[in-house]
């Protein structure tokens, strides 16, 4: 009995092995083209064994490896052809390590909190930046730049890079929200045209409301512990004409237009009941989108392109029903909100002078403009705006409304301690749309908390 | 039973026969976990030291003006007296409880149906694994469009049936909200629970059982006086590994309400991811890290005194 | 024999009683059955829906025609305009379930190997500080890996160690073993006693009984204990995450949160992707099942 079960033991753990060793050699080798598999290796082998064309007769930084840390969307073909591009000007070696959105984070702490050179390069999301600047992870960049570069800079971009007065990154993809409505349902209802303000938005709304074309025309998505209530919270305070701090950094948005504009979002979901109170655990631009592809919402603020997606009869049962147009106004303006991002380099980086070399080829003007001219990557640069080339596929592209938002970008506040700041409103936005606090006493209870933090972590 | 008390007795006596036998029975023994204490030591100490170390810290690396500074047991007081952790925590043995609760007479009983024989039953232990296996992400991303109040498969059941006649944004009310992680979580965990039950009654002699029927036993009591004692050692496991996992739980939560709404299932897994990579306060983190564990293993200690009737009685 | 003389009388009953015991069975397993399969189908019915299927309300329990674009975006790649599904990241998916082939069979072999041994003598053998050592290792395994990551990073880093699918296993064996040696001493526990006595009289070193009378014993519990470690390896994200950076190195984990994006998720294909990573475990598991009952029932008439 004995030996039979151990032969048994010992099938099994043969079976395990081959059955472990089919599946480990079949799922890569179900690749049609192994070429492609190979590709970035084979790509940087080359780079670095044939020596550069004429192009660049001696690259300074021949022989120099960099890091970069990006995120899967930041690595699209053509975002590798510039970083190749970048690699044959320079002559320095790229490792790009690609790690997903939510996890750039940590994988980055892990590096930086140990001053460890793990990465030369990295992205900054704008709310990040103030952290990441305080705590000294980012190359002070203010030794590099041209007095033209400074110049160059796009006003709204340049919050995204420079923190305290120094510049700590460049500017990258500035993308926005953009106002997204469905023209068929307006057409459906008589009109002609989008909301030009909120007032008008919550009329047509409930004009669609009451014809019956949608129940809830107005989509958000105000999940907790979400960035998207902060997001719109800051872009209704500036619609309404209002700010969050004053000029000595103090919080103002217990007052006026801050205390109206979650008065708004009260009305709009529970008042005019425009907002469907579901919206209070839908995450994700993706959601919100979902909602308008089911003909269940009329307006919407959306990242990014999100057209691309929306009128591809491929992807959306609704193609073609999508506009974008420019945000509903307010007092203060037809605003929407930006969340630039920038390209830093490490303070630990063994070689920051390589680093800046190959960042100021990225993220400079003409990387920037390449970018643009390949998948339409809002630039930073004034000059890369200005281009002839770019203006013209700017029109082509109908980017006119896209380009008339960018004047109306509201910025989410440069904090160090902006991660507890906005985990704090959006408790307090939840807390108001579910009927648990008045909009003046919550705000009154974020403005207490803001100037705690102030006072621990501002300098 | 009997047999294996007296049994085991009689190996004691035996080892006591000769002090050398014993001192080579304590090598014996030593060097057998050698090879893994060995390894955990090699691998952990250092962090866990570390961590230990700087949870007497007040370490914030975002602002490194501040320094880290000495501050002994304070936040390890911050962190127990604070109202937040106390309601995280309290969440975490709440979906502990369901867990437990639901979940270990839900997995002895799927145990029991599985052991007997039936047409596929490899098959059917074989999906066992599936709910375990599937990623934390997507068991948050399918509960999500399991729950979602507008293309949800809930609403959609119970609309279709006729039990509601609207739908239901089922995540919108707090407590609601966490009952249905809860049981998300437990849809996880009790596959996981069944297949240990399940390898526990394969090993209860079939002997036993016969015997037992021969006295007239009915099910009940065969169910009650053999095969409950018998795997009292396996459902300690289970109070463990479902203790565990509740205590640590994450991404579940992450991605299907984030915490809400208003912070009503930001559980203890959660509070301390916050800490430690949106706040960056290390030495908070690890304090709170170092009384989850201790707050872990209390519980062990406790669910092995509760267990404990049963082991003896083998 | 005597009891089944007694109700000899009643064997029409009995049939019947049998008929009626086998079909409560049977609903009994599809009530089991469906408590697990049920969330599963809405998830490959998530995978395969079109994107107005995916919308429509109420839902379309049957999605038809079934859309396997996800599948083959998957499998055979390809960059998607407007969503996170670059090149890389589908490339990357493909890599994934082999390395977490290897790094899951990995820990499971070394946690089962050293736990067999650990756990053995924890059940048996008297221990220097007893169960005591064993709450200690417990505490080890309980600390949330979350604030180990840094420190663990910095000494992998100084080492060189970095982005080694070694040292994912070592470090995923180190946080495993702990619950493995509580879960093999608990079923060595339920093992008589006596037949390791016997061995002993006749002279057999321990370990030879324990490879000899108690490792065949301990077939279901190993199996259990294997099963739970390939599958909390398999899930482990934090630190196949920090530990790897490659994306030939990458575990399914991680490939699957990198389509999770800045602003959009595409439901579609994470559903996808989660059939595509639960598959093998599932064969796996499958395979084993069977080959371990029959492997039981032959001992079990065997003995």
């Amino acid at each position: 009995m004995k030996t039979v079960k151990r032969s048994k033991v010992s099938a099994v753990w043969i079976g395990w092995v081959i059955l472990g060793l089919l599946l480990g050699a079949c799922v890569p080798a179900a690749t049609p083209t192994p070429a492609v598999v190979e590709k970035p290796v084979e790509v940087t082998r080359i780079i670095e064994v044939t020596p550069t064309p004429p192009a660049t007769p001696t690259p300074r930084f021949a022989g120099v490896t960099l890091t970069l840390l990006d995120n899967p969307e930041g690595q699209t073909e053509n975002m590798i052809a510039l970083q190749k591009r970048c690699e044959e000007k320079t002559g320095i070696r790229l490792n790009v390590e690609v790690v997903p959105h939510g996890e750039v984070r940590p994988k980055l702490l892990a590096a930086l909190a140990n001053k460890l050179p793990t990465y030369d390069l990295f992205y900054v999301d704008i709310i990040d930046l103030p952290q990441y600047a305080a705590a000294g992870y980012t190359y002070p960049l203010e030794g590099f730049l041209t007095p033209e570069m400074r110049a160059d800079i796009l006003p709204f971009a340049e919050k995204g890079v420079i923190y305290e007065g120094k510049w700590i990154a460049l500017p990258w993809k500035a993308e926005w929200m953009s106002f997204v409505y469905n023209k068929k349902m307006l057409k459906d209802a008589g009109y002609d045209r989008p909301p030009r303000t909120w007032d008008e938005l919550i009329q047509m709304s409930l004009d669609l409301k009451k014809k019956g074309i949608v129940k809830y025309p107005m989509v958000f998505s105000w999940a907790a512990n979400y960035e998207q209530v902060t997001v719109d919270y800051v872009m209704l305070v500036k619609s309404l004409g209002g700010e969050l701090f004053d000029a000595q950094g103090n919080p103002v948005f217990n007052q006026g237009a801050g205390v109206q504009a979650l008065q708004l979002m009260y009305d709009m979901m529970h008042k005019y009941e425009i907002i469907d109170p579901a919206a209070l655990t839908l995450r994700g631009g993706g959601k919100r989108r979902d909602v308008m592809l089911a003909g269940q919402g009329a307006f919407v603020f959306l990242w990014g392109t999100p057209l691309l997606v929306m009128n591809d009869p491929a992807k959306s049962p609704r193609a073609g029903e999508f506009d974008i147009a420019l945000a509903p106004a307010g007092p203060g303006g037809p605003y929407s909100v930006a969340g630039p991002m920038g390209w830093a380099i490490s303070a630990y980086s063994k070689n920051p002078e390589a680093a800046w070399e190959f960042l100021r080829c990225i993220a400079g003007p003409e990387g920037e403009k390449f970018m643009f001219l390949k998948e339409g990557a809002p630039p930073g640069w004034k000059s890369v705006l200005n281009d002839p080339e770019v203006s013209m596929k700017l029109k082509q592209a109908g980017g006119d409304v896209m380009l008339q938002q960018a004047a109306f970008l509201a910025m989410r506040p440069a904090l160090p301690y902006y991660q507890e700041w906005s985990a704090a409103m959006q408790k307090a936005i939840q807390e108001v749309l579910t009927k648990q606090k008045t909009p003046q006493k919550a705000l009154e209870e974020v403005a207490a908390y803001t100037r705690e933090l102030k006072a621990k972590y501002g300098r | 039973m009997e047999v294996t008390i007296r049994a085991r007795t009689n190996l004691h006596l035996l080892m006591a026969k000769s002090r050398t036998l014993r001192y080579r029975t304590r090598l014996v023994g030593l060097l057998m976990i050698t090879p893994g204490l060995a390894m955990i030591v090699s691998l952990l100490f250092y962090p866990l030291f570390h961590s230990l170390v700087i949870s007497l810290y007040d370490l914030n690396i975002r602002a490194p003006w501040l320094g880290p500074r000495f501050v002994g047991l304070w936040n390890y007081l911050q962190a127990l007296s604070s109202p937040d952790v106390q309601a995280a925590a309290g969440r975490s043995l709440y979906l502990a409880a369901v867990g437990i609760g639901l979940g270990i007479p839900l997995s002895m009983a799927f145990a029991l149906i599985l052991n007997r024989p039936f047409p596929l039953r490899g098959l059917v232990r074989g999906l066992l694994i599936v709910p375990w296996i599937l990623p934390g992400t997507v068991q948050g991303l399918l509960w999500s469009r399991i729950y979602d109040p507008h293309y949800g498969a809930l609403n959609g059941v119970l609309y279709q049936l006729g039990i509601i006649r609207d739908y239901i944004p089922w995540l919108l009310d707090p407590q609601r909200a966490l009952l249905l992680v809860a049981l998300a979580n437990t849809w996880a965990t009790v596959p996981m629970m069944t297949l240990l039950y399940l390898a526990g009654l394969q090993s209860i002699p079939e002997e036993i059982y016969e015997a037992a029927q021969v006295d007239g036993a009915g099910w009940w009591a065969r169910f009650r006086h053999i095969t409950l004692p018998l795997l009292m050692p396996i459902t300690l496991i289970n109070l463990i590994l479902k203790t565990i996992d509740a205590l640590t739980l994450f991404d579940l939560v992450y991605v299907l309400t984030g915490g809400g709404p208003a912070n009503a299932t930001q559980v203890i897994g959660y509070y301390l991811y916050d800490a430690a990579f949106q706040r960056l306060e290390y030495g908070y983190a690890s304090a709170l890290a170092w009384l989850i564990a201790l707050t872990a293993v209390g519980l062990t200690v406790l669910y092995s005194r509760i267990t404990r009737p049963g082991e003896a009685r083998l | 024999m005597i009891a089944r003389m007694e109700i000899g009388g009643l064997l029409a009953a009995r049939r019947w009683r049998r008929i009626l015991a086998a079909l409560f069975q049977i609903l009994l397993v599809v009530g089991v059955f469906l408590f697990i399969t049920l969330p599963l189908a809405w998830l490959v019915i998530s995978s395969i829906a079109s994107p107005a299927d995916l919308l429509s309300i109420p839902p379309r329990w049957i999605p038809w025609p079934p859309d396997f674009s996800n599948y083959s975006h998957l499998l055979f790649g390809g960059e998607i305009e407007g969503t996170t599904l670059t090149t890389v990241t589908l490339r990357a998916f493909r890599f994934s379930l082999r390395n977490s082939m290897i790094v899951a069979s990995g820990v499971t072999a070394l946690c089962l190997l050293f736990g067999v041994l650990a756990g053995y003598a924890f059940a048996r053998l008297q221990m220097p500080l007893g169960d005591r050592l064993l709450y200690l290792f417990l505490l080890v395994q309980m600390v949330p890996v979350i604030v180990l990551l840094i420190p663990m990073f910095l000494v992998m880093s100084r080492f060189g160690l970095l982005d080694r699918l070694e040292i994912v296993i070592l470090l995923l064996t180190a946080f495993h073993l702990p619950f493995v040696i509580w879960i093999l001493r608990s079923y060595f526990l339920s093992i008589p006693v006596d037949l390791e006595e016997a061995a002993l009289v006749d002279g057999a070193t321990r370990l030879q009984m324990l490879r000899h009378v108690i490792l065949p014993l301990a077939v279901p519990g190993l199996f259990a204990a294997g099963v739970y470690t390939f599958m909390q390896t398999w899930n482990a994200f934090m630190i196949p995450l920090i530990f790897t950076s490659s994306e030939t190195k990458r575990t399914v984990t991680v490939a699957i949160a990198m389509f999770i994006g800045r602003h959009y998720t595409e439901y579609g294909l994470i559903s996808a992707a989660g059939v595509l990573a639960s598959l093998p475990p599932a064969l796996l598991a499958i395979f084993f099942q069977r080959y371990l009952l029959a492997g039981l029932t032959a001992g079990a008439v065997k003995g």
